[in-house]
């Protein structure tokens, strides 16, 4: 083996080598920080609305021993409305339902809103959507509401998220 | 789709041979890293394994960022092993990804093979998932991208009451158990892995699990001045109040997140989905059409003396002794038509010629040799090559130009001896047999049971009587016909140096001293 293909054979090996050292930490640009960013993170245990009925007599012989009861309930939970308004403007508004199939499990809020940093006025509600009537039997049904103006620096993530006592507030950094 | 199969093999196979070459040419086939590949990763594993060990001493469950800082504050030791077991398990991606593509252009991707192509897409999946738990270990920024994208990868499956995206986001401090979970799978997915790949091997009767040695201390070596020359550093540690800008990304382990952060993650399951669905699926769209597949072997109970030599040969383990039922005494050769991938290599096993795939036996090796001498009508300083399909495809051309003829065969371990001697004593000047390198052989062990039955007595061994002078082994791959031209050219010269000296031999020197006396006593 000639010197020089064992000199080409080194050199291979090192820039293999090289190579993989370099993708192994090739830098990456992940976002702007030119913004800021707004989350919103929390839940809510949104009751649930049920309607029961007596079943007939019919109705239970078709059941199996075991599952026979006089009166079944069904429902699901009160769904919530989620208004965001940014320096007085409105950027969301949606209604949103409790998880799971029924949609009987608590409410999630989780959002993220890109905003140029400086100073920014923002509002949140999130209220039960349902009729008057209905709600006078939902007696611990929350409504949760923010009004807050935040100051953002480049790159700053502001957290808005449940504090203590349940209301609603801003966090700059980790509990 | 079987054209689209065809093609895509046929492009990977020509870059793959090219890369062999250069790199036959610079290293030698022996040492040749791209055939080693398999053996490489397993090497790595262990590596990581050792190294992991160590990591696992100073890792802290409580304080992830702050205990790996301490770790690559240790600039004796933690420092660089911290690197070795980085860098160990990037190339141990780079040689996964070889060894598949060659598997797959080799189209060695189905029918008895598919357990290892799957259990081998297993793997690859485990040492991902296993790296991705590695990397949140740290928790820095470029673990903080991995879990938020993971967990928005699945928080679109309808399985999670909760988004499993907040658990980032600092509404809570992230519980030491997410690390403990991260922790066990790091450990506990490599462990898995080594019993996969017993899996991944066990079709095989001699997989070779370690590189040969000066490969191995090279690679190790290498990784080593790399880990203590240029040290992985430290990313910030993950803060869910700042944006996170920039990261050093392993593209080895994350070089999907730039392109999945701008797809939706609905797109990202069907995308990553179809991607496995089709891999996983190869062994099906790889395999030729019925037309094209070779039967498997099969036995002549008659024949079969119960030697062994074919169970022992056979390297994917298809062959069974059974004890005889035909009222003779003994056992008797059995394949397995599941495992059997008609390699052939038991075909050149069997001297008295009682196995084989059809029209692969040594008996047919012997008619189809026949006919080939019949047209052939061989001159002492012809040179008869026979050459692997694979070793000397598209050589034809160039040794005819020469005066050779290639008579083909589906592996060199598929080459009876007797077809060997055949074609000498039909009076051949020579016969350069053209196999694969050792540890690129299609069928793994062709080479090495080829040379050790023409030069080491193993059954079905080229007899004494064949003079090996006229015989050559020539190893190369499908695309060094330049070096296969060479070592031709080179036998030429050696038959007719040898044609030459036996005329030389021929001449009766007495016979030649003694005419002119006799005509002097005529005169």
């Amino acid at each position: 083996m000639s010197r020089l293909r064992v000199g080409l054979g080194v050199l291979v090996a090192l820039l293999m080598t090289l190579a993989i050292g370099a993708l192994s930490q090739v830098p990456y640009r992940t976002e702007s920080t030119d913004q800021a960013w707004i989350r919103l993170s929390w839940r809510v245990s949104a009751p649930r609305i049920e309607k029961c009925r007596t079943l007939t007599a019919e109705e239970l012989s078709e059941l199996p021993l075991h599952m026979r009861r006089d009166e079944v309930c069904e429902g699901t939970g009160i769904p919530y409305r989620l208004r965001i308004a940014l320096n007085g403007e409105g950027v969301e508004e949606t209604l949103i339902r409790g998880a799971g199939t029924r949609g009987d499990q608590p409410i999630y809020v989780f959002r993220e809103l890109r905003v140029e940093p400086g100073a920014h006025r923002l509002e949140i509600s999130l209220t039960p959507e349902i009729a008057r009537d209905v709600a006078a039997g939902y007696a611990e049904m929350e409504t949760l509401e923010l009004a807050e103006d935040l100051d953002l620096a480049a790159g700053d993530v502001a957290l808005i998220t449940r504090a203590a006592g349940g209301r609603l507030a801003v966090r700059r950094a980790e509990p | 789709m079987e054209g689209l199969a065809a093609k895509l093999r046929s492009l990977s196979w020509s870059l793959i041979s090219r890369a062999d070459r250069f790199m036959n040419r610079l290293y030698s086939s022996r040492f040749n890293p791209l055939y080693h590949s398999g053996a490489l990763v397993v090497l790595l594993l262990v590596v990581l394994l050792v190294t992991g060990l160590y990591l696992l001493i100073f890792y802290r469950i409580g304080e992830p960022h702050a205990s790996v800082a301490r770790i690559t504050d240790q600039a004796w030791l933690g420092r660089w092993i911290r690197s070795l077991h980085r860098y160990g398990s990037d190339a141990a991606v780079f040689a996964v990804a070889i060894h598949a593509a060659r598997l797959f252009a080799q189209g060695r991707s189905w029918g008895p093979r598919t357990l290892a192509w799957l259990s081998g897409l297993v793997l690859l999946f485990v040492l991902l998932v296993s790296g991705w738990t590695g990397y949140v270990m740290v928790w820095d920024v470029q673990a903080q991208l991995l879990a938020v994208e993971g967990a928005r990868w699945l928080d679109v499956l309808p399985i999670f009451s909760e988004p499993l995206g907040r658990a980032f986001v600092g509404e809570q401090a992230i519980p030491s158990a997410f690390f403990f979970l991260n922790l066990f799978l790091h450990v506990a997915l490599p462990v898995g892995m080594f019993v996969i790949l017993w899996v991944h091997v066990s079709r095989i009767a001699r997989p070779g699990l370690l590189p040969p040695r000066g490969l191995l201390w090279g690679s190790l070596g290498l990784l080593l001045a790399l880990s203590v020359l240029w040290p992985i550093g430290m990313d910030p540690a993950a803060d869910a109040f700042r944006i996170p800008e920039r990261a050093a990304l392993d593209v080895f382990y994350a070089f999907w997140l730039p392109v999945t952060r701008l797809m939706p993650a609905g797109a990202v399951w069907v995308f990553g989905l179809s991607l496995t669905a089709v891999a996983l699926a190869a062994p099906l769209w790889t395999r030729p059409a019925a037309e094209g597949k070779a039967e498997p072997s099969s036995v002549d109970a008659q024949l079969c003396t119960g030697c062994e030599q074919c169970y022992l040969d056979c390297p994917y383990e298809a062959i069974t002794m059974k004890r005889r039922m035909d009222g003779r005494e003994g056992v008797y050769a059995v394949v397995d038509p599941d495992l059997c991938v008609s390699c052939g290599i038991c075909a050149a096993s069997c001297a008295p010629m009682g196995i084989g795939p059809p029209g692969m036996t040594g008996r047919d090796q012997l008619e189809r040799v026949e006919e080939f001498m019949r047209l052939l009508r061989p001159d002492p300083r012809d040179v008869v090559l026979v050459g692997c399909a694979r070793g000397a495809a598209g050589f034809e051309t160039l040794a005819a130009g020469g005066g050779s003829r290639i008579f083909q065969v589906p592996c060199a371990g598929n080459v009876h001896t007797s077809v060997i001697e055949y074609l000498v004593r039909a009076g051949v000047g020579g016969v350069l047999v053209v196999a694969c390198h050792p540890r690129d052989c299609w069928s793994r062990e062709g080479p090495r049971w080829l040379e050790e039955r023409m030069y080491h007595d193993r059954e079905a061994e080229l007899k004494e009587r064949v003079d090996r002078n006229r015989l050559r082994v020539f190893h190369a791959s499908s695309g060094e016909h330049r070096e296969l031209a060479g070592a031709l050219a080179d036998f030429r010269d050696s038959i007719r140096r040898l044609a030459a000296a036996e005329a030389e031999v021929e001449i009766d020197i007495e016979l030649e001293c003694e005419v002119p006396e006799l005509q002097e006593a005529g005169s």
